[in-house]
C-alpha cells in the first residue's frame, strides 16, 4: 500500500504544477465570479442562474481535468521515460496504475475544493439557505465521483493509447453516457422496429455509465431532499463501475511493453 | 503463468460485474423517475429542438447534460427577442427552453405574460377580436403546460389566475387559479384581494366579503380591503343576502336605489354586474341586457360584461352589439 | 560461484509488417555472483532489449530468462535484489536529489529511517551531498547521472543493470563511474552492463558477450584477449557479415 500511496504522492505534486491544469483552474473561478454577474439579467431566477452556472462550471471544469490530467498520466511517463526506473523497482503493474489513479483523484478533489470554496463564497452572499443545504454536498460528493469515474476511463485507456486518443475516447464516452436515455428509448419497438439493432442500442444502454444520475440540479433548485439511499446507490455503482474499469485497464496495461 | 491466469480471473470477474451493474443503475434511473430528481432528455425531444438560435455551443452543452446553463443562456438571447417584440423567434425559443429545463419557472411565466398581454393588446389595438382571443388562449395554454411541469409553483397559478383576471374578466376561472397559489409556502402578495376584486365582480358579494376579512386578519391596515368591506356592507351585502334567499325582486329594488342615488361619480362596474345578475336571475333577459350594455358602454375592457351581451343578444336573437361610449356624466341607471 | 542471470534461448521480434523485426534471436549465456560482465555491440545490437527483458519491461517472443532463478516478468519480488540505471536517465523534474531517492526508497516499503541512512550514504558515495536539495531540472547530465546510479542502489541490490552508464559524461565523469562499477565488485554485487563503448568496457569488465544483428556472436574473457577488444569485436563482426 505505500508503494501505491509514494507514486500517488508523487503523481499528485506534479500534476499541481502543471500549468495546463492550473490554467483551466482559473478558467473555472472566473466562470464561477462571472455567474453572480450574470444572474442579474434574469430577475426572478437569480439564484438559479449562479447555481446553474457555478456548479455547471465545476462540473465542466473537473471533467476537463479529468480528461487532461488522466489522458496523460501514463503517456507522460513512458515519454519522459521516468516509467522504465519505476517498473524496474518491485513493482507491480496494478500498484503503478492505481497509484496514478489515487495521485489524478487527488488533484481532482483539490481542484474541486478550490473551485467549491469560491462557490460557497458566492452562494453565501447570495442566499445562505443554499450554502448549507443538504442537497447541495450530495450534489458535490455525486460530482466527485463522476469525475472520478471519467478519470478512471481515462486513466485506462492511456494505459495502451496515446493523449490525444484517449481524450477524444473519455470525452465520447462522456457525451454518449448524457446520452443514454437516447440509446434506451431506441431499444424499444416503438421507436425501432429492427431486433437486431434494438439489441444493440440495449446492451449499448446497459453497459454505459449513465452520467445524468450524478446530477442533482433539479431537486437543489426546486428546495428538495435527495433519499439517501439514491445517494449510496449512485455512489456504489460508480465506485464498481471504477473497479470494473480499473481492471481493464490493468489487463490491458500489464500487457503492455515498454 | 500463475499471475497471467489470475489477471484472467480478475478482468472475467469484472466484466461478469457488468451485468449486476447493469441493473444497479437501471434501478436508479427509476429511482430518479419515482423521486422526480430529474428528467433524462428524451429521444423525440431533442429531434423536436428547434435549430434558431441554436449554436454548437448549446447542442454541445444538451449532450454534455449542461442543460441548465444551455437553457439559461438561450433565455438571455430571448431577452433581445422580447424588446424588439420578435414572437417569430421568441415563442419557438421559449419552447426550446422549457424542453431542456420545464422548471425554468421566468420562462413559462415571461412568455405566457408576452402571449396574453403584449401580443393581445395588440391585438386589441387593432379590434382584432379573433386575435386577442387567439392569443389569450395560447397565453394560457402555454401557463397551463407549465402548471403541469410545475404542479407546486404558486407563480405559474397566479399568473394564469390572473391572466384570467385581467384580460378576459373570467372570474370562476380566475378564482381557482388564485386559489391554488395558496397551497403554497409563500403565495404572491395581494392574492388575497385579488379574490375579493374577483368575486366582486363575478359578483358574489359574500364570498368576496370573505376575502377582504380574510386579508384584514393578515394584514389588519390594509386601506383596500378595509375600504371594500366597508362599502360592500354598505351598498350591497344586504342585496346579495337578498338574492341567495331567492328574493330577487327586492334585491334589484335595493340596487337600483343605489344607483339611482346621486354620487357624484360613475359608479364601477360592481352594481352594474350585480343588478344586471339580479336580472337574469329574475328571466328578465331584455333588461339584464340593458344593464350588461350599460356596464359594456361605459368600459371598454368589461370582458364579461360584452361576454354577456353577445350571449344574451344571440340568445334574443337580435343584431351585433355595437358600444356607444355615454360619456362620464351620464345617469347610471337606464330607462327600463 | 552461483548463477545470477541465465537465460536460455531468449528471443524478441517487435511487432510489425512481414513477420515484425527481430530485435534479440536466441541469446543464450550466464553471468556469475561476483563478476562485471559486458554486453557490447553496435546500436540497434539488442543490447537495450536484452536489459528491459531481464526487467521484465519486454516480454519474450521465446526462450526465458531468470534472474536469481526467477522470472523477472512473473515475479515482481526478484527486483528487490535488482538496481536499475537506464540509458540516460529522467527522473520527476520537480523534486531534488533527496527527494527523488526517498521516493524510490518508499518503492521498496524502506521504513523512514534506514531510507534516511541509505540516502545520505548514497549521496556521499555519488558526491551529491551538498547539492541534495537541487531540482532535478536545473541539474547537468554529470549531476542526473550520479543520481541515477543512487536510485539504482537505493535497495543495496545483489545485480545492477546499467545501461550505457558512460554515455554523454565527460573524461573525469567517466573515470568516476568506472571507479563506482569496479567498487560495486568489490562489494560482492554483480555488475551487468551494455555499452557501444567497447574501450571503457574493456577496462571494468570481467566477461563480455558480443551481440550483433541482434545475435550473440560471441561470450570473451577479457583478459584472455590477445589485442583489444574493439579489433576483436570488428573482426568478429566482419565474420558474421561475410557469412
Amino acid at each position: 500500500m505505500s508503494v501505491v500511496w509514494a507514486i500517488a504522492k508523487t503523481t499528485f505534486h506534479e500534476a499541481l504544477r502543471r500549468r495546463v491544469l492550473n490554467i483551466v483552474l482559473l478558467f473555472a473561478v472566473v466562470s464561477i465570479l462571472a455567474s453572480r454577474l450574470f444572474s442579474w439579467l434574469s430577475q426572478g431566477e437569480e439564484i438559479k442562474f449562479i447555481l446553474d452556472m457555478s456548479s455547471n462550471s465545476i462540473r465542466f471544469f473537473s471533467m476537463l481535468i479529468a480528461v487532461l490530467l488522466g489522458a496523460s498520466m501514463i503517456p507522460a511517463e513512458v515519454e519522459r521515460r521516468t516509467i522504465f526506473t519505476i517498473l524496474a523497482k518491485p513493482v507491480g503493474r496494478t500498484q503503478f496504475l492505481l497509484g496514478k489513479y489515487l495521485g489524478g483523484v487527488l488533484t481532482l478533489l483539490t481542484n474541486i475544493a478550490i473551485m467549491g470554496v469560491i462557490y460557497l463564497v458566492v452562494l453565501v452572499f447570495k442566499d445562505r439557505s443554499y450554502a448549507f443545504n443538504a442537497t447541495l454536498w450530495e450534489g458535490v460528493l455525486l460530482m466527485v465521483m463522476e469525475v472520478s469515474l471519467l478519470l478512471a476511463i481515462a486513466v485506462a485507456t492511456s494505459a495502451v493509447a496515446s493523449t490525444p486518443f484517449t481524450m477524444v475516447f473519455a470525452f465520447f464516452i462522456y457525451f454518449t453516457g448524457h446520452m443514454g436515455e437516447v440509446f434506451r428509448q431506441l431499444s424499444s419497438p416503438e421507436h425501432v422496429s429492427n431486433v437486431g439493432v434494438r439489441m444493440l442500442m440495449g446492451f449499448i444502454y446497459a453497459i454505459l455509465p449513465h452520467f445524468p444520475n450524478f446530477d442533482l440540479r433539479e431537486p437543489l433548485l426546486l428546495g428538495e431532499a435527495v433519499p439517501l439511499f439514491y445517494v449510496g446507490k449512485v455512489i456504489v455503482s460508480a465506485v464498481v463501475y471504477i473497479g470494473v474499469v480499473l481492471a481493464i485497464g490493468h489487463l490491458l496495461f500489464s500487457q503492455r511493453e515498454f | 503463468m500463475r499471475s497471467r491466469r489470475l489477471r484472467i480471473v480478475v478482468v472475467v470477474a469484472a466484466l461478469v460485474m457488468l451485468i449486476p451493474l447493469s441493473y444497479l443503475q437501471q434501478s436508479i434511473d427509476r429511482d430518479r423517475f419515482l423521486y422526480s430528481l430529474g428528467e433524462p432528455l428524451e429521444y423525440w425531444r431533442i429531434s423536436q429542438l428547434n435549430v434558431q438560435g441554436i449554436t454548437g455551443v448549446i447542442i454541445g452543452a444538451v449532450m454534455g447534460g449542461f442543460r441548465g446553463v444551455a437553457a439559461d443562456m438561450l433565455w438571455l438571447k430571448c431577452d433581445e427577442y422580447f424588446h424588439t417584440g420578435n414572437m417569430q423567434r421568441l415563442i419557438p425559443m421559449a419552447q426550446t427552453i422549457v424542453m431542456l429545463d420545464p422548471h425554468f419557472i421566468d420562462v413559462w411565466t415571461v412568455t405566457g405574460w408576452h402571449m396574453a398581454y403584449n401580443m393581445f393588446a395588440e391585438a386589441q389595438a387593432m379590434d382584432d377580436w379573433e386575435g386577442q382571443v387567439r392569443w389569450f388562449k395560447m397565453g394560457i395554454d402555454w401557463l397551463m403546460d407549465g402548471f403541469q411541469e410545475n404542479p407546486d409553483s404558486a407563480e405559474i397559478a397566479f399568473n394564469i389566475g390572473w391572466t384570467y383576471y385581467d384580460r378576459m374578466d373570467m372570474y370562476p376561472e380566475a378564482v381557482k387559479w388564485l386559489t391554488k397559489t395558496l397551497r403554497s409556502e409563500a403565495p404572491p402578495e395581494h392574492t388575497g384581494r385579488l379574490l375579493g376584486h374577483a368575486y366582486e365582480l363575478m359578483p358574489d358579494i359574500e364570498r368576496a366579503l370573505e376575502w377582504y376579512y380574510r386579508v384584514l386578519r393578515v394584514t389588519p391596515d390594509d386601506g383596500t380591503a378595509r375600504g371594500a368591506t366597508i362599502t360592500l356592507k354598505m351598498r350591497f351585502a344586504h342585496a346579495w343576502r337578498l338574492v341567495e334567499e331567492e328574493k330577487y325582486d327586492e334585491a334589484y329594488q335595493e340596487v337600483y336605489s343605489w344607483l339611482a342615488a346621486p354620487h357624484g361619480d360613475t359608479p364601477n362596474r360592481i352594481p352594474w354586474h350585480l343588478i344586471a345578475t339580479i336580472a337574469e336571475k329574475q328571466g328578465k333577459f331584455e333588461l339584464a341586457l340593458k344593464w350588461w350594455e350599460r356596464s359594456g358602454n361605459q368600459y371598454q375592457l368589461d370582458e364579461l360584461a360584452q361576454r354577456r351581451i353577445h350571449a344574451l343578444r344571440r340568445q334574443l336573437g337580435m343584431p351585433r352589439w355595437k358600444r356607444e361610449y355615454p360619456g362620464w356624466d351620464a345617469p347610471a341607471v337606464i330607462q327600463e | 560461484m552461483p548463477v545470477v542471470i541465465e537465460t536460455n534461448g531468449l528471443s524478441k521480434t517487435y511487432r510489425g509488417p512481414g513477420g515484425g523485426t527481430p530485435a534479440l534471436v536466441d541469446l543464450t549465456l550466464s553471468v556469475e555472483e561476483g563478476e562485471i560482465f559486458g554486453l557490447v555491440g553496435p546500436n540497434g545490437s539488442g543490447k537495450t532489449t536484452t536489459l528491459k527483458l531481464l526487467l521484465g519491461l519486454l516480454y519474450p517472443t521465446a526462450g526465458e530468462a531468470k534472474l536469481f532463478g526467477k522470472n523477472p516478468a512473473t515475479d515482481a519480488g526478484v527486483r528487490s535484489r535488482v538496481g536499475y540505471l537506464p540509458e540516460g536517465p529522467y527522473f520527476y523534474e520537480h523534486l531534488d536529489a533527496e527527494e527523488v531517492l526517498g521516493f524510490y526508497a518508499q518503492l521498496f516499503q524502506m521504513p523512514r529511517e534506514q531510507a534516511r541512512e541509505r540516502i545520505d550514504a548514497l549521496l556521499e558515495q555519488v558526491d551529491m551531498a551538498n547539492r541534495r536539495h537541487v531540482r532535478l531540472g536545473q541539474c547537468s547530465k554529470g549531476m542526473v547521472q550520479r543520481i541515477g546510479l543512487a536510485q539504482a542502489l537505493i535497495n543495496d541490490p545483489g545485480l545492477v543493470l546499467l545501461d550505457e552508464p558512460t554515455s554523454g559524461l565527460d573524461p573525469l565523469g567517466a573515470r568516476d563511474m568506472r571507479n563506482h562499477i569496479v567498487a560495486l565488485k568489490k562489494q560482492g554485487k554483480t555488475v551487468f552492463l551494455c555499452s557501444h563503448i567497447l574501450s571503457e568496457v574493456e577496462r571494468v569488465c570481467d566477461r563480455v558477450a558480443i551481440l550483433h544483428q541482434g545475435r550473440l556472436l560471441q561470450v570473451v574473457r577479457v583478459n584472455e584477449l590477445t589485442g583489444s577488444l574493439e579489433d576483436h569485436f570488428v573482426q568478429l563482426v566482419e565474420e558474421a557479415e561475410r557469412h
